[in-house]
């Protein structure tokens, strides 16, 4: 017997690449309002996203990156789209910029690039973005290693990864690789003006949104190194008109944006313009977000049925009693564990009555304790 | 030591500032320590090498009692083992030295433990030692450099997140569950904030005119 019949993969305590992100309307628009907000301005913008360990940032910057975000538009102006790049944030060591551009580099993919490249020259657009390009970064063989990606694949990705031979660097002539942390931001430049060139997206405005996640981890590391590293990311980013960053941040008290400044250097802080934050969920927001996530449990010809299966009308109360002020990374553990328990009851009983007020109780009460 | 080797103030070893503005000194037992954690590279060689060579020595040159039981008022519980056998001499070490001449002694570690062992009731009966964890530690460098004019605010605050995140990656078990990490992180962050703002109080204080 199958007691419940429920996906349970949907209570992922890891987001997934491509989630769906139940509940959290207010948050949901409040960083598209921001991510438009930034496409309206042709100049670097940084949004910061605050929030407790677990309260859905990671899986903010996954939806917005896996949702399809091409030509749309809002209060009349179209806008071409956006090109997503999640990056995992820096771990304990030395946050190193050559270290940050081959994770960039590896998370956009050499196909992207090239496809971009293509466009651009397909659409007979190769002089106007050469123009661009060199205005931006004033380097002659950033231009030139973009202009070969398209014809000579492989020496482009080796000067890109800052491992050529001379051979292939003098097939696409130039005569050094980017070995400098000043030489990537360069090149960093240079991608991320190709990524958002209008060709790619029908000539209308387009944008790439950098997320870096996990900005908390920087209190593990040395001042002197912070600083080396974000003096090259702001050289990056203040000459990167077409960028958003979106950085995230967990903290416990996520409203306290000073204390969360004192551990990001004041060269991220002053550039960030807007600050979403993920506060703790009072009971509307929680009952909203336990509902979508029993909706999408629930198999296909069960949702219909009843919203609240696999618990009672009082089960799905004490429910979001319990998980209100919690985090939807611990409700949705929680959620598992009562569901997994109960499972195991019902099968032991040869029954399959719905999960009660008391039920809830108990198991929330000790997974909470296991938590802890 | 560890935990302060990569510590800087205004781009300068806190450890040169510590030698500048104090006398350092290391028991024999310490300086075994010193050099287990210099083969096994925790230690950098020539931080190593100097409390091998001067520091030691400015201990050998004293008769110190290396002995527990003398110790025994300030222990509660269970004696001291072989594993505290450096904190045993370093309080005997810190004894003489309050004692002989008037001469304040202040015993950095960031060990609970050894704090709880018995330095913390040596301290209360001993007013000239005095037990430091590295954050006050280098506060107290920080202020004394500061009040010479030496350092600004930004230094001193970068001085007191290079001692966090040192604190923090030598006490921080491998194999961590993320939950564990998350809660560690949150509290190194409420720690960060406070001693910043305990610094940028007193930095007030050093530069507020004089009416």
């Amino acid at each position: 017997m199958n007691t419940f019949n429920l996906h349970k993969e949907v209570l992922r305590s890891i987001p997934s690449d491509a989630p769906e992100w139940f509940g959290f309307e207010e948050e949901k628009r409040c960083i598209e309002d921001a991510l438009v907000g930034s496409m309206r301005q042709r100049r670097p913008c940084g949004i910061i996203l605050q929030g407790a360990w677990g309260a859905g940032k990671t899986h903010a910057a996954k939806y917005f990156s896996a949702k399809p975000f091409e030509y749309f538009s809002r209060e009349g102006i179209a806008y071409g789209g956006i090109t997503s790049i999640y990056l995992e944030g820096p771990k304990v060591g030395s946050p190193s910029f050559a270290q940050f551009f081959h994770r960039v580099f590896n998370a956009i993919g050499f196909r992207r690039l090239r496809l971009a490249m293509e466009q651009i020259m397909t659409s007979g657009q190769t002089d106007q973005f050469e123009e661009t390009l060199y205005a931006e970064c004033q380097d002659e063989d950033v231009l030139t290693v973009l202009r070969s990606i398209p014809t000579n694949e492989l020496p482009a990705r080796a000067v890109l990864l800052g491992k050529s031979t001379t051979k292939q660097r003098t097939q696409i002539g130039i005569i050094r690789d980017f070995k400098t942390e000043f030489e990537m931001s360069l090149l960093l430049r240079g991608l991320f003006l190709l990524l958002s060139w209008p060709s790619t997206a029908g000539g209308l405005p387009s944008r790439v949104l950098l997320w870096v996640d996990e900005l908390e981890n920087l209190i593990y590391m040395r001042e002197s190194q912070i600083q080396q590293f974000s003096q090259h990311f702001r050289t990056f980013w203040d000459h990167s008109h077409n960028v958003t960053v979106v950085l995230s941040f967990s903290f416990s008290d996520p409203t306290e944006s000073g204390t969360i400044d004192g551990v990001l250097t004041s060269a991220l802080v002053e550039r960030i313009s807007d600050r979403i934050i993920f506060d703790y969920p009072d009971a509307g927001k929680t009952e909203s977000y336990l509902v979508d996530l029993l909706e999408a449990l629930s198999s296909a010809n069960l949702r219909e049925v009843e919203q609240r299966y696999p618990f009672t009308a009082t089960g799905f109360e004490k429910l979001v009693g319990l998980a209100t002020g919690q985090t939807p990374r611990t409700v949705n553990e929680a959620v598992l564990r009562i569901i997994q328990s109960a499972e195991a009851n019902r099968e032991a009983e040869g029954t399959e009555r719905l999960i009660d007020e008391v039920e809830v109780e108990r198991h929330f009460t000790s997974q909470m304790a296991e938590s802890d | 030591l560890i935990a302060l080797q990569d510590v800087e103030i205004a781009g300068k070893s806190v450890l040169e500032f510590a030698r500048e503005n104090l006398r350092l000194t290391a028991t024999d037992i310490l300086a075994d320590e010193v050099d287990r954690r210099l083969v096994g590279g925790l230690l950098h060689r020539g931080e190593g090498g100097l409390w091998l060579r001067k520091y030691r020595h400015v201990a050998r040159g004293q008769q110190i009692r290396d002995d527990w039981a003398g110790l025994k008022p300030f222990c509660s519980g269970t004696p001291p083992g072989d594993n505290s056998k450096g904190e045993v001499s370093a309080a005997w070490l810190a004894i003489a030295h309050s004692t002989r001449a008037f001469e304040s002694v202040i015993f950095v570690t960031d060990d609970k433990k050894a704090r709880n062992l018995f330095f913390d009731k040596l301290s209360d009966h001993f007013p000239l030692v005095r037990v430091f964890e590295t954050l006050d530690f280098v506060r107290a460098l920080v202020l004394c450099a500061s009040a010479e004019k030496r350092i600004l605010l930004p230094h001193a605050v970068s001085a007191l997140k290079d001692s966090i995140a040192a604190k923090a990656r030598n006490t921080t078990p491998s194999g961590m569950s993320d939950a564990s990490r998350a809660e560690l992180t949150n509290r190194l962050i409420r720690e960060s904030a406070i001693q910043q703002e305990k610094i940028k109080i007193a930095y007030e204080v050093l530069n507020s005119p004089t009416i």
